[in-house]
């Protein structure tokens, strides 16, 4: 079964969505900077040294001080998406979207054996303190959900933080859709002498769209939609380890992975997703409530103590998504409103 | 070379008395307990490794029992309305009190239920030390569930909170789900779970505000792998072993050709584990308790065949295996070349290829193993060699070798194909795995 | 000649353990069994007449020594190819041991079969040239061969093994198409994670007929799909490992194994690090291998625009899951574990994405489309476990290989 998936931004009406999809290949022109920031957890700890992308402030000065992953961006079915990327950083980046075909330019060097290696996927921005430009484009979009993300040294510059979720459409039986976008901080290799190895990666911070649940308290909120009304859960590992989302409630029915449609979506409450992988899921919320959606592979710690990592409460308001729906005590994973 | 056992000397003479004379509650099936209405308590426990370590355990007890890893299998009817009481029994170290403990029932719409005494968590209901908490849910799809801890389930599952439910289907017992297609005549539990001892012991001697633990939390590196909560060759022991009072849960499957069985293979630790089963392809007919199924009815037209069974941490997968030896090559039940006592008939009656008894693959009938087997100078056994290439005979072995296998069976590792989750601690073998038993026609199974 | 067999009975000497020089005058255990052969070399020369559907092979067990991309000097456990040496000839044990001591390689030899194939695997256990203190069995287990009887299936445990010296001919008939792989099961965490695995598959019954499939004439397929879905025009072997250095570093230094905390640090493909794993000749043999070639194995895939790629993908690492991901193009997923992608009653369940997660012991069959314009462009086969793009400490490895468009 092959499923029609439509075109929205965030807020957009159908109606603007139809429009969109009748004027042949409408693109996304963004502009964003890959720079350095810093990452506080919220245990207290020390703040950890990133790196990300952000909307491009026109130089590398004034940049913003708090990381997070890099901003949503919403392209449309068939449409371009095309990112002009500037360099903060201190080395060459570049931008791939795994998902997404394009021409890659491998940019490559000879090692002290005569071998030559490749260190990026892709075309670079020089380390020039902002001053050169890059555009990357991606053409003929499939709706879905992508991850984007340096293609340079990608060992070090991931895990340091260079990435950010792609979404491209809506399913047409989704009302709303969320990112959930999974990663790790391992601060041991975030320090200023740039450890690259990360061979013996042991990530201490386990993050949903950039944040770590604290122990103790009341898990990060994320919006989940009306009750009765069906969402689409757009799940992104941009981190090293595999996780498996859990949703304490309704089923999910699972429809595509890497923006490519399953031939028969399955009905699972978990998602096997792995390093890189990116799923879609919809799921339909039966009451009005705040649900648990963790990680089963147990990555619920912070910086070690219990309770706390990957664990969101997905929200399912009363009447539109994006009124905050205060949560009322999770019963079993079950609210009594 | 490090210290390495032999299997056949790690096993209890009870195992071998215990298949010689079929006295014992070795046991086909998946044991648990019944009914609508379960009381479970968490205590601590002791889990019991063959290389002689034993590792504190926080367990689900079956009410004034004792606790155990795993938890009690709740085997349930598809359309009960469930209610478990939990009570807190936890013991710690430290002056600090026990932790409040609870249970998630993934797959399940769980709620507190409108009495209930818990107090408000993060993720569910919990029960405060010395108090309790009750739950219910009705059991409205059949297939294979686990429940586990929902308070500080990175700590709590790894310290033992984790257990399996089955809900039988309306159809009735030998079915895994309400379409013919799921019919089965034996069937396992494979719970698999993996442990980090260092986690144990810091909560052991400090309490569960142990700071020693956090770095073992934040990244856990389990070095013993269970099914059913026993590693090697403990698997393979009869249930209900007294020297394993928290583990009373074997993993010793048997069954005869022919016949389809069915494996209930959960997620029940953190780790993904390669689940690989030799002897034959299965076909996975469910996932998470629901059907791999096109649309309600179509039965399982969406399963396939494999020959590892990826398990996922949290998640169910329910499969079907046969084994038959069909299309081998040569007569698995030897010929007359071989000695008088191999004749024997194919009588294939209604035309399936198949013996109507035995299940006995009659195209290959009186073929010759095609090849000559070496002396056995040149050769090492494993105790659960027969002593014969041929099914249900037993051959000479030398002295010391072989005995573990009294019905002339066919035997075949069941084991995570991660293969260094076969050792307990630094002994192989070990860890994740078990024998499956093929046993002729006629030959009893527990 | 026997160099190599001269370097066991050296060791014997240094290390005076007279009972292992007792046990491999065991010397007329090397017997190969293959059907109209008389030699023993398991192959037909001469008079010798090839039966219909007939295929054998001679492997030998040993050690050896691999290179890692890194330049890392690995002492490996592992399966040579003694095929072609006749064993019925006054000097043809002699002759068997020498070429199969320190010959080891990693992977394993390749093995490829035709579905209705009888093959005759014989296994020769050689011994360790570099541990004479052991005396260890091996076998061979046909890794999700269906129907298995557990004489040939290759389990210590549940069968039987064969001791140093002598050969044990295992008989497979191949009804099945697929992806499947091979190993030792001997103390499987230590063999296994010693190197002795390899890749095997078994081409369809299908092949030789046309199906036209997505507008294109297909002969090959990698499973007997009525319909051409599985057809392609070239097949890759893709065997994802890792290996320990320091549990390698321990076996040879006769320490005791550190099974516990064993962890990998180098992660392959087809038993090469990047780059290593583009290098499209055998690597040059590590000079303790007496110039006898152990990484012979290249994971360079090229292919032109317009042509269907099966990479036959399988997992022998015995320390972790790895997910193995296309940068550029789709996989197209149409077989696990040896079967077809296909529902009982006929729905395909194939799908696309760009990352499998490959278990040990798993298969995947994942056909590349290359596009009609792809010509010139390299797309990319790489873990999206990033940590393991490296080769120990050295960046810009691990498992990781090009996909060339001529
Ligand atoms: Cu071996
Ligand atoms: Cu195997």
């Amino acid at each position: 079964m092959n499923r029609s998936l439509s075109a929205t931004g965030k807020y957009g009406g159908y109606l603007l969505v139809l429009l969109l999809l009748l004027t042949a290949g409408p693109s996304l022109a963004v502009n964003l900077a890959a720079v350095e920031r810093t990452w506080t957890p919220p245990d207290g700890g020390a703040a950890i040294r990133m790196w990300g992308f952000v909307e491009d402030p026109g130089s590398c000065t004034a940049l913003p001080n708090s990381w997070l992953p890099g901003p949503i961006q919403q392209g449309v079915v068939n449409g371009t998406l095309s990112i002009t990327l500037r360099n903060c950083l201190s080395e060459p980046v570049s931008l791939i979207i795994p998902g997404l075909e394009t021409n890659l330019t491998p940019q490559t060097f000879v090692d002290a054996g005569g071998r030559t290696r490749v260190r990026a996927f892709t075309h670079e921005v020089p380390a020039d303190n902002g001053t050169t430009v890059v555009t990357y484009s991606w053409n003929n979009l499939r709706a879905g959900t992508y991850l984007y993300q340096s293609g340079s040294h990608p060992a070090k510059q991931v895990p340091m933080g260079l990435y950010g979720a792609v979404t491209v459409g809506r399913d047409t039986a989704a009302a709303n859709d969320v990112v959930l976008l999974f990663s790790e901080i391992d601060p041991a290799l975030h320090g200023a002498a740039e450890a690259a190895n990360a061979k013996n990666y042991k990530p201490k911070y386990y993050l949903i769209n950039g944040q770590s649940a604290l122990p103790g308290s009341a898990p990060p909120v994320v919006a989940g939609g009306r009750n009765q009304k069906t969402l689409q859960l757009r799940f992104l590992n941009a981190g090293l380890m595999t996780h498996v989302p859990t949703i304490q409630g309704p089923y999910m029915t699972l429809i595509a992975e890497d923006g490519y449609p399953y031939p028969y979506p399955r009905q699972q409450y978990s998602v096997l997703l792995p390093a890189g992988k990116t799923i879609d899921a919809l799921w339909s919320p039966d009451v009005q409530a705040s649900f648990a959606l963790y990680d089963r592979r147990l990555s619920m710690t912070t910086n070690g103590t219990p309770g706390g990592g990957m664990l969101v409460s997905l929200n399912v308001a009363k009447k539109f998504p994006w009124i905050l729906y205060v949560p009322p005590i999770i019963h079993g994973g079950i609210v009594v409103p | 070379m490090t210290t390495r056992f032999n299997l056949t000397m790690q096993l209890s003479m009870a195992i071998v008395l215990a298949l010689l004379f079929q006295v014992s509650p070795l046991q086909a099936r998946i044991d648990g307990i019944t009914g609508t209405n379960f009381t479970l308590s968490v205590k601590t426990g002791r889990v019991f490794t063959p290389d002689g370590g034993s590792i504190l355990l926080w367990g689900y007890a079956d009410g004034a029992g004792p606790a155990q890893y795993p938890g009690p299998t709740l085997i349930v009817n598809e359309g009960d309305t469930i209610t478990i009481t939990l009570n807190n029994a936890l013991t710690v170290a430290g002056a600090n009190p026990a932790p409040n403990v609870s249970i998630l029932f993934p797959g399940q719409r769980a709620e507190a239920s409108t009495t209930d005494p818990g107090v408000p968590g993060i993720l569910t209901s919990e029960a405060v030390p010395g108090g309790s908490v009750t739950y219910t849910f009705i059991a409205d799809h059949p297939g294979t569930y686990l429940y586990y801890s929902g308070t500080d389930p990175a700590l709590q599952v790894e310290m033992g909170l984790m257990g399996a439910i089955i809900v039988r289907p309306s159809s009735g017992a030998g079915f895994a789900y309400n379409h013919p297609d799921t019919a089965f005549d034996r069937e396992y539990l494979f719970l698999l779970s993996e442990m980090d001892p260092r986690i144990h012991e810091a909560i052991e001697f400090d309490g569960p505000q142990s700071t020693a633990v956090g770095p073992y939390l934040a990244n856990p590196f389990p070095v013993v792998w269970f099914i059913n909560g026993r590693n090697a060759p403990d698997t393979l022991d009869i249930p209900n072993l007294p020297v394993l009072p928290n583990q009373p849960y074997n993993s010793a499957p048997m069954m005869h050709p022919g016949e389809r069985v069915l494996l209930r293979v959960i997620g029940g630790g953190r780790d993904l584990h390669p689940f690989h089963h030799h002897g034959n392809h299965s076909r996975i007919i469910a996932r998470d308790g629901r059907l791999l199924a096109s649309s309600p009815g179509a039965g399982p037209d969406l399963s396939h065949e494999v020959f590892t069974i990826k398990s996922v941490p949290g998640e169910t997968v329910d499969a079907i295996f046969e084994w038959t030896g069909k299309g081998l090559g040569w007569d698995i039940y030897g010929t007359p070349a071989d000695g008088p006592q191999f004749v024997h008939t194919c009588v294939d009656g209604n035309g399936d290829d198949f013996d109507d008894t035995t299940h006995e693959y009659c195209p290959d009938h009186d073929k010759p193993i095609p090849v000559v087997l070496p002396d056995n100078l040149d050769l090492a056994f494993g105790g659960f060699y027969s002593g014969s290439p041929f099914l249900g005979t037993l051959g000479s072995l030398p002295p010391g070798e072989g005995g573990l296998n009294p019905h002339g069976g066919f035997a075949y590792m069941w084991h995570s194909h991660t293969e260094k989750e076969l050792t307990n601690f630094d002994i192989f073998p070990g860890g994740l795995m078990t024998m499956l038993i093929i046993v002729p026609q006629g030959a009893s199974i527990p | 000649m026997a160099t190599g067999y001269h370097r066991i009975i050296m060791k014997i000497v240094l290390t005076g353990s007279l009972f292992f020089l007792g046990s491999s005058s065991v010397h007329a255990g090397v017997l190969v069994q293959c059907p109209g052969d008389a030699d023993g070399s398991a192959t037909w020369t001469g008079a010798e007449v090839q039966p219909a559907h007939t295929k054998c092979m001679h492997l030998g067990a040993g050690d050896g020594f691999v290179t890692m991309a890194d330049g890392k000097l690995q002492y490996v456990f592992g399966f040579s190819d003694l095929t072609g040496i006749a064993a019925n000839t006054p000097t043809g044990t002699a002759e068997i041991l020498e070429a199969g001591t320190t010959a080891a390689g990693f992977p394993a030899p390749l093995i490829v079969l035709d579905e209705g194939d009888e093959f005759y695997l014989t296994l020769t256990n050689i011994g360790m040239s570099m541990r004479p203190d052991l005396f260890d069995p091996h076998t061979v287990h046909f890794h999700g061969f269906p129907q298995a009887a557990s004489i040939f299936d290759g389990v210590p445990d549940a069968s039987i093994s064969i001791n140093m010296g002598s050969s044990l001919t295992y008989y497979f008939k191949l009804n099945n198409p697929g992806t499947y792989m091979y190993h030792c099961h001997v103390e499987a965490a230590e063999h296994m994670q010693m190197g002795m695995l390899g890749s095997l598959y078994v081409r369809a019954a299908q092949n030789g007929t046309v199906f036209n499939y997505n507008g294109k004439d297909f002969n090959k397929f990698a499973y007997n799909d009525g319909d051409g879905s599985t057809g392609y025009d070239l097949e890759y072997p893709i065997q994802i490992g890792s290996f320990d250095s320091a549990f390698h570093d321990a076996n040879l230094a006769v320490q005791p194994l550190p099974f516990a905390t064993m962890f990998d640090n180098y992660s392959m493909l087809n038993g090469r690090g990047y780059p290593d794993t583009v290098n499209p000749n055998p690597l040059p043999p590590p000079a303790e291998n007496g110039g006898k070639l152990s990484q012979i194995e290249s994971t360079l895939i090229t292919a032109s625009p317009g042509e269907s790629v099966l990479l036959r993908i399988s997992n022998l690492n015995v320390t972790r899951m790895n997910t193995l991901a296309t940068l550029g193009i789709p996989m197209r997923v149409i077989g696990k574990d040896a079967k077809q992608l296909r529902g009982p009653d006929g729905k395909n369940l194939y799908y696309k994405t760009n990352s499998i997660t490959v278990g040990g012991g798993e298969s995947y069959d994942v056909i590349l489309d290359i596009p009609a314009g792809a010509s010139g462009k390299t797309y990319f086969l790489y873990t999206t476990q990033l940590h393991y793009l490296s080769n120990d400490a050295e960046q810009f490895g691990g498992m990781m290989t090009e996909i060339r468009i001529n």
